[in-house]
């Protein structure tokens, strides 16, 4: 399922050109050559590589000047210097230049071999670098997708069926469920686990910012733009791209997706060249798509190029039976990090604890136990140690709708935390995103 | 129309035990039949004498040249081959080509891995480095799998740990392969 490494071979001599193409096809390569610097940078500028192996001595632009002016154009793509026994000090020269690395003619057999696979590992590793910097979304607790449920197990063997392919899933379900756990889950056990998962979040950023974040840009692509810099569509080559909530995703991102693809290839902003976008594309929403496209607020296109396979993540209240073990782990951890002597839910709590209907899913669940643990001062959680809103079902049996509820439920949270959005989010175990849709959807505000 | 089938051609001296191990392994693999053609002397031009080896390429070019109905001809010599940018190899072959050429010089036969090497062994190294090249001419590319007969092999520890045949995916990809006159390339560039 991996794409096939380009390599760009540069060498004045057509027997070179012949023979180090054909042995790096041979290794299963994709392989352009150029004859000379000027048919080289062409190539680099239409087109994209992985790697270039490029002679030392050529008549007209020789091969330092040609990595000159390859760096003007894509200063990440790695290089080898080709040079003739005897005439090392160039390649050292090259070295200082900011040449990967070097080779003397004729190799060993292996030698050009290993040094491709270096050189790739070496961008796979600073390529996982640079997607830690880029990712906003903390990998979440595997605690998340807890339980044995026939709902939960349904999920499980979907993931497995689709995992074994590269089909387009859209995984669908409320907040705090776990949708990008199931991504990762398919993402681990799919032909592209060796490969990058790249998460983007488009409830989280502005416009501006995911066009950016997704496609990189050209140096001077536009104010601050000072370096180039690829995006998440060229992090996530060979692995999994993650679009997080995204029926967020306004009308033009919209189009720009379904390009992308549609004709897997793509350009950096204010870049002149295509790029191939070789990643499995997996996407999640907490709304209903459906009726958005009915609404024409979501793109019919997009939406059936997204939804080719559909896992529904089910909400707790779905799946209530595995709340005693979701609350016993989410227990233990906060035990073993708290360092509290707390070791088990007494019945009474783990009744209120099955009872409530959970709005936030798993993270709310998981926000109750922190609480319980850090406020508890017995050896087991009581009732009295769980948040208000749990104790209130219990006394109060709740006959309005679960909008109602939830509504009250995140009124009171946001006057708790004096209208503070990150502190309320976390407290409530959804994100700003969401938080202020929930906002915006019950018409909250500070003076209400 | 002539059935098709693969043609050995010994270049130069050359135990006929050799040809004779390969002819019978390449039916198995390949699934076609295969005949040992007259011995022919080493073309002179192919000899690189700055280098003091034989030139792969040049004797690919000159199989080619030679009149065979064979669908594929795989040379067989006991000279050292070097390639324009490799110090040595144990043979060539361009990808969906019609023609290869495998050398048992380093496979134990020309001083590269000397005294106590027994015929056999010599043989079983000649059979897989031969499929190996072979098996290019029909688009298959090197495999990560070691025990395929189809892994790159750089040293004969490497060529002693596979097999005689390819992994389940190679064969795969060769029925493709075999499905493909000789000259028609697998995704357009290959």
């Amino acid at each position: 399922m991996r794409k096939k490494t380009r390599i760009l071979v540069v060498d004045d001599e057509l027997a070179i050109r012949v023979s180090l193409g054909e042995w790096l096809r041979r290794d299963g390569h994709h392989v352009e050559v150029a004859e000379c610097g000027a048919a080289a940078l062409e190539l680099i500028k239409t087109q994209s590589f992985d790697v270039m192996i490029v002679d030392i001595k050529m008549p007209g632009m020789n091969g330092l000047e040609v990595l000159e002016e390859v760096r003007k154009i894509d200063p990440d793509l790695p290089n080898v210097m080709m040079t003739a026994y005897g005439s090392i000090e160039s390649a050292v020269e090259a070295m200082k230049l900011g040449a990967t690395d070097y080779v003397v003619k004729p190799f060993d057999p292996a030698e050009i071999g290993m040094l491709v696979k270096r050189i790739l590992e070496h961008r796979r590793l600073r390529r996982e670098h640079e997607l830690l910097k880029h990712r906003e979304s903390k990998f979440a607790e595997i605690g998340l997708l807890a339980g044995d449920s026939a709902a939960l197990r349904k999920v499980f063997d979907l993931v497995d069926d689709v995992a074994a392919t590269d089909s387009v899933v859209l995984i669908t379900g409320e907040s705090g469920t776990g949708k990008e756990l199931v991504a990762r889950a398919i993402h681990s056990k799919s032909a592209r686990s060796q490969g990058p998962f790249v998460a983007v979040n488009f409830g989280a950023l502005t416009e501006t910012l995911i066009e950016s974040e997704l496609f990189g840009h050209e140096k001077g692509a536009f104010t601050g733009a000072g370096a180039p810099k690829p995006g998440l569509f060229e992090l996530a080559a060979s692995g999994t791209l993650f679009l997080d909530e995204i029926g967020d995703a306004s009308p033009k991102l919209q189009i720009d997706l379904l390009r992308v693809i549609q004709e897997r290839r793509f350009r950096r902003v204010g870049g002149v060249r295509d790029v191939e976008a070789d990643f499995r594309v997996l996407s999640a929403t907490n709304r209903d798509l459906e009726k958005a496209v009915a609404e024409g607020t979501f793109r019919m296109d997009l939406y059936y190029r997204l939804n080719v396979i559909q896992i529904h993540v089910p909400s707790l209240r779905e799946r209530r039976e595995d709340i005693p073990a979701l609350a016993r782990h989410f227990l233990e951890k906060f035990r073993v990090r708290l360092n509290k002597q707390v070791a088990s839910i007494s019945p009474e709590a783990m009744e209120l604890l099955t009872n409530h209907d959970w709005p936030g899913n798993v993270r709310e669940l998981e926000n109750a136990i922190e609480r319980a643990v850090v406020v508890g001062k017995e050896r087991r959680v009581l009732p009295g140690d769980l948040p208000i809103a749990l104790q209130r079902v219990s006394i109060e049996p709740i006959d309005e709708t679960l909008d109602a509820h939830e509504n009250a439920y995140i009124a009171t949270k946001l006057k708790q935390y004096d209208w503070n959005i990150s502190r309320t989010a976390q407290a409530l175990g959804i994100d700003r995103g969401t938080l202020y849709a929930k906002i915006k959807k019950y018409d909250l505000s500070q003076g209400k | 129309m002539d059935p098709a089938y693969v043609e050995i051609v010994p270049l130069g001296p050359l135990d006929p035990a050799l040809p004779a191990a390969l002819a019978a392994q390449i039916p198995t693999v390949f699934g076609l039949p295969c005949t040992t053609g007259r011995p022919e002397a080493l073309p002179a031009a192919a000899f690189d004498a700055g280098r003091g080896q034989y030139s792969a390429r040049a004797l690919i070019d000159h199989l080619a040249r030679g009149r065979s109905t064979a669908i594929r001809r795989l040379g067989m010599t006991n000279v050292d081959l070097c390639s324009s940018i490799m110090r040595y190899v144990f043979g060539e072959a361009m990808l969906g080509g019609r023609c290869a050429i495998v050398s048992i010089h380093r496979l134990g036969a020309g001083g590269a891995n000397p005294a106590g090497l027994d015929k056999t062994h010599l043989l079983a190294r000649a059979v897989k480095e031969g499929i190996h090249e072979l098996g290019h001419t029909f688009d298959l590319v090197h495999c990560d799998d070691p025990k395929c007969v189809m892994a790159a092999s750089s040293d004969v520890a490497h060529v002693d740990a596979k097999s005689f045949v390819p992994c389940g995916y190679c064969r795969i990809a060769l029925a493709d392969g075999l499905a493909r006159p000789a000259g028609i390339r697998r995704n357009g560039g290959r």
